[in-house]
């Protein structure tokens, strides 16, 4: 047998080794770490399909401004091979990065869903994230400069906020998580401010026409994911996109409104293993987001150890104290390899459900662009909506949502869904079919690499979501 | 100089008070005995007792002399407490004067000490000597304090003053990265002394300094018919005063809270942990020797790792692994710390007495005794000199090892009662003759003793005087 032929062998195990042949598939309850490393051992054995790989910049005209937005696309470079579910329809992912980064933070979890399965993938950047001045797209410098300016969002190109329009202050009322924050806030009247008022729309539109421009309803049925932060934004698209049938997520986040209840419950410092904290009573309670729409938190080093820290905390638990030196330069190098992402964060009042500042944020729009009092109210009903799940005549139910989870992973653990986010999702009518899969190893970055798993667990989340969509677990 | 009078006159009321606040405080035993343990409850009524005694006026007097060791001169630097009425300083069990001669640990100079000495002058009346290692003090500037940082962004390094005006040059070492105890240290940087520089002849030569100047300091200070000396340590600074405790004829005990022990003993309490330590009731996270292999010629330059390599075990202690989950505030807090401290000197070479690494401190004596042309019999003296540094003296004539009252706190890496119980006490067990020791672990309190905490406005650094106090007076040292 040529290695070839053994190869494809193997793949074969492997993708059977969950019987997707059967008539009631259901995703595991748990992923063992031995099994995380068999999947992995298998991927990475296998030959990869050939992928072609094309960004697509592409302007949106929304609330009276232009938005630049761009998507990479990636598909295998014979598009008759992309594989089709269990409803007949070609597979198609859309995929959301986290609150730190663009698309690059996705393109692991991208080739490996293209290069592997053969899906057509669309990774889409945020609104205002990419940086359109370079097409390498790696931002310049550091998010903080030694002259007290700070990076900011580019949302159309060549368009800059200049210094004047931002006032740069220090936060420490979230200091046991975040440390101390960094944030500039936009000063009333400038672009910037509009534009902080005006990217909840041009987010929920690019999407909306990134989908349409490479996942078209009728040839696609589309998986939706969205990493962390880009967890509830995703899920604004469930019921928006006609042909998204489900999402299959890992440590994404859910819904705004479920979200700020989780932190709520776990104090807004998460919960690793058997060690849940409460909520220092120094800080603010940020479990709903209480700053402005006109506030970007500006990323450091910091960022990195709010999850490097629960992380150590779950794999080497007290040593990770005993060696805090090395811990602390392990955060220092993380940061220098990914400062040039965009590392600035606006999203947090949809992500906490800060309907006040959506509020805030649709009326400041609806006033520059001399809305009347109707229009007022029905974009003011849009942002808030933003939030949490539709409801009413002929709207689209919530798909089937396939929550994935690390095993020290801050912000998702088990209980917090058992506890909060799965009650909360089946109080909805209709209440969407929900399962979670619980994995024996990985951390809230799924593809970081740790011992015998190059690609963290993303290999085994990919064959759980693989074996879901061909036993129409999102569709039948 | 500066002197302090914060009660006026009514000094006699004042001492009467004293007499009886110091009868009362908690650690006192009825049987005289000192205590093995001391209660987070009973350090807080001992603090609260001994910080609200009446004050003893002092003054503080800087004492720079020179000395030659050798071959080259070295400026050594003590601070000395007393009371402003000498007359006043009071006599132990054994009727002698008591006089507590201080040593800094790693990172500092006499500064570190300073909270030590003031509460011991105030409180008792102790004369006390607060010495600075051969090379640390900053004796370009009055006020003491290093400027800048410990390496400098055009490569350049901080490095030793041990002569006044005699600054090491760039081109006298090159800085070098080791990465070989990263899980204890992290990336330390060092700057390795250039061959036949005289920062290498520097390197090679204070360990006779260091001794020499200890010798002359007690002479100047502390005259043997009038005083007994207590000596301490503080971590680094252990090992040296053990050395010294041998040396100096009126030296009666040495006061070993959180004082690493002889450097042959010190060598071993860090295989024990793999140099990692153990905190509370965490496991060691390492069994694995690490032995140490620092050549002479290699100074470590400090950094906000080793307030890291500290505070992380101490939050363990504290917080337990939970301090995990709130990482960037701790990283805060760290840099914050090392900020506030980077003005003291922050470089240390002392590792080849305190690790008994006797292959360094051979070569150091062998480049000593080279630039010296010293002859064959006295380059074997030296070379023995050298390397007796590492461990107590013994055979006829040497003065037998004194009386140890250990301390330890309850969340100090390196000093848990476990690797004193396995480790330190049976060593010291085996020496002949055998010298008395005693163990205090205090319910409370971090490496650095004085730290404060809840309640603990100088963290243990109270009772444990209180303690140091009765043992001075029971006789336990002397008698």
């Amino acid at each position: 047998m040529s290695r070839g032929m053994m190869m494809l062998s193997l793949w074969i195990t492997v993708l059977s080794m969950v019987s997707i042949g059967q008539a009631a598939w259901e995703p595991p309850a748990k992923v063992s770490r031995e099994e995380c490393v068999k999947f992995s051992q298998a991927m990475q054995s296998l030959p990869e399909i050939k992928v072609r790989q094309k960004e697509d910049i592409f302007r949106i005209h929304v609330v009276g401004m232009d938005w630049d937005l761009g998507v990479m696309v990636y598909e295998p470079e014979d598009v008759s091979k992309i594989p089709r579910g269990a409803d007949g329809k070609k597979v198609g992912f859309f995929l959301l990065h986290g609150g730190s980064g663009d698309f690059r933070s996705m393109e692991k979890l991208a080739l490996l869903l293209a290069g592997r399965y053969g899906y057509k993938v669309v990774s889409m950047t945020y609104p205002g994230r990419l940086y359109l001045e370079d097409p390498s797209r790696r931002w310049p410098g550091d998010t903080i400069n030694p002259d007290g300016t700070v990076r900011t969002p580019i949302w159309k190109k060549g368009e800059r906020i200049t210094p004047d329009q931002v006032e740069v202050t220090l936060d420490t009322t979230k200091r046991h998580r975040y440390g101390t924050r960094t944030v500039a806030r936009a000063r009333p009247g400038t672009i910037f401010y509009y534009r902080m008022a005006g990217w909840p729309f041009a987010f929920e539109e690019g999407m909306k026409d990134a989908c349409q421009r490479h996942l078209p309803a009728g040839e696609y049925s589309i998986y939706a994911n969205g990493h962390s932060t880009g967890g509830p934004l995703i899920h604004t698209m469930l019921q928006r996109v006609s042909n998204i049938v489900g999402m299959a997520d890992v440590e994404g986040s859910p819904f705004g409104f479920i979200y700020s209840r989780v932190n709520e419950w776990s104090g807004s410092l998460g919960k690793i293993g058997g060690v849940k904290m409460e909520a220092a009573k120094t800080d603010k309670d940020f479990s709903t987001w209480p700053d402005p729409f006109y506030e970007l938190s500006i990323r450091s080093w910091r960022d990195i150890a709010r999850y490097s820290g629960p992380e150590a905390l779950g794999k080497e638990g007290a040593k990770g104290l005993m060696r805090l030196p090395m811990l602390m330069e392990e955060v220092f190098e993380e940061w220098e390899g990914e400062k040039h992402e965009p590392q600035f964060k606006a999203e947090y009042i949809i992500t906490r459900n800060g309907v006040k500042q959506l509020r805030e944020a649709a009326q400041v729009t609806a006033k520059r662009m001399n809305m009347n009092a109707s229009d007022t109210e029905a974009l003011i009903k849009r942002f808030i909506s933003y939030t949490r799940e539709l409801t009413g005549p002929g709207v689209k139910p919530v798909p089937p949502i396939l929550y994935n989870i690390a095993k020290d992973s801050r912000d998702h653990s088990p209980e917090a869904y058992r506890e909060v986010i799965l009650p909360m999702l089946s109080a909805m009518s209709p209440p969407p079919r929900v399962c979670v899969v619980e994995y024996g190893a990985g951390v809230h970055g799924y593809t970081k690499a740790e011992k015998d798993l190059p690609l963290g667990i993303a290999p085994a989340v990919t064959k759980v979501w693989y074996d879901a969509i061909m036993s129409g677990f999102f569709t039948k | 100089m500066c002197y302090k009078n914060i009660w006026g006159g009514r000094i006699a009321f004042m001492f009467m008070l004293l007499c009886l606040l110091m009868l009362s405080a908690v650690p006192v035993r009825a049987s005289g005995e000192l205590p093995s343990q001391i209660s987070r409850e009973e350090l807080l009524k001992t603090s609260q007792k001994i910080l609200s005694m009446p004050k003893i006026e002092w003054k503080e007097t800087e004492d720079i002399f020179r000395i030659s060791e050798v071959g080259m001169d070295w400026d050594i630097g003590v601070m000395v407490y007393e009371p402003k009425d000498v007359s006043k300083i009071p006599a132990g069990a054994d009727k002698k004067k008591v006089g507590i001669f201080l040593l800094h640990g790693g990172e500092g100079d006499w500064r570190s000490m300073e909270n030590l000495s003031r509460l011991l002058i105030k409180t008792y009346g102790y004369k006390v000597v607060n010495m600075t290692y051969p090379g640390r003090l900053y004796l370009q500037d009055p006020n003491r304090n290093w400027p800048g940082d410990t390496y400098n962004a055009d490569g350049t390094a901080r490095t030793p003053i041990w002569k006044k005006d005699e600054l090491i040059t760039p081109d006298q070492y090159k800085v070098v990265k080791d990465v070989t105890q990263r899980n204890r240290y992290g990336t330390r940087l060092l700057a390795k002394a250039k061959k036949g520089t005289l920062f290498y002849h520097r390197m090679a030569g204070w360990p006779a300094a260091f001794e020499t100047g200890m010798k002359e300091a007690c002479k100047r200070h502390f005259p043997t018919n009038e005083f007994s000396i207590y000596v301490h340590g503080h971590s680094t600074g252990g090992p040296f005063v053990f050395m010294l405790s041998q040396r100096v004829p009126n030296i009666a005990g040495v006061l070993a809270i959180e004082n690493s022990p002889f450097g042959y003993i010190n060598e071993e309490k860090h295989a024990w942990s793999g140099s990692l330590g153990k905190i509370g009731k965490y496991e060691r996270v390492s069994k694995k020797r690490d032995t140490r292999y620092d050549p002479f010629d290699e100074l470590y330059l400090r950094s906000w790792r080793d307030k890291a390599r500290y505070y992380g075990p101490e939050l363990l202690g504290q917080e337990g692994p939970k301090a995990l989950m709130r990482l960037p505030m701790v990283m805060e807090e760290v840099l914050e710390d090392w900020e506030k401290g980077k003005m003291e000197p922050c470089f240390k070479a002392e590792y080849l007495v305190t690790h008994n690494i006797i292959g360094s401190l051979k070569d150091a004596a062998h480049v000593t005794a080279d630039r010296m042309g010293l002859s064959a019999m006295d380059t074997y003296k030296l070379v023995n000199r050298y390397v007796g540094y590492t461990r107590e003296l013994s055979g006829p004539g040497a003065k037998p090892p004194s009386p140890v009252l250990f301390g330890i706190t309850k969340d100090s890496r390196d000093h848990s009662p476990e690797v004193y119980q396995e480790v330190i006490l049976p060593m010291f067990a085996a020496m002949n003759p055998r010298p008395k020791t005693h163990l205090v672990h205090y319910g409370a309190g971090v490496h650095g003793y004085m730290t404060e905490e809840k309640d603990l406005p100088q963290g243990v650094g109270p009772a444990l005087i209180q303690v140091w106090h009765n043992a001075f007076m029971n006789g336990w040292f002397t008698k």
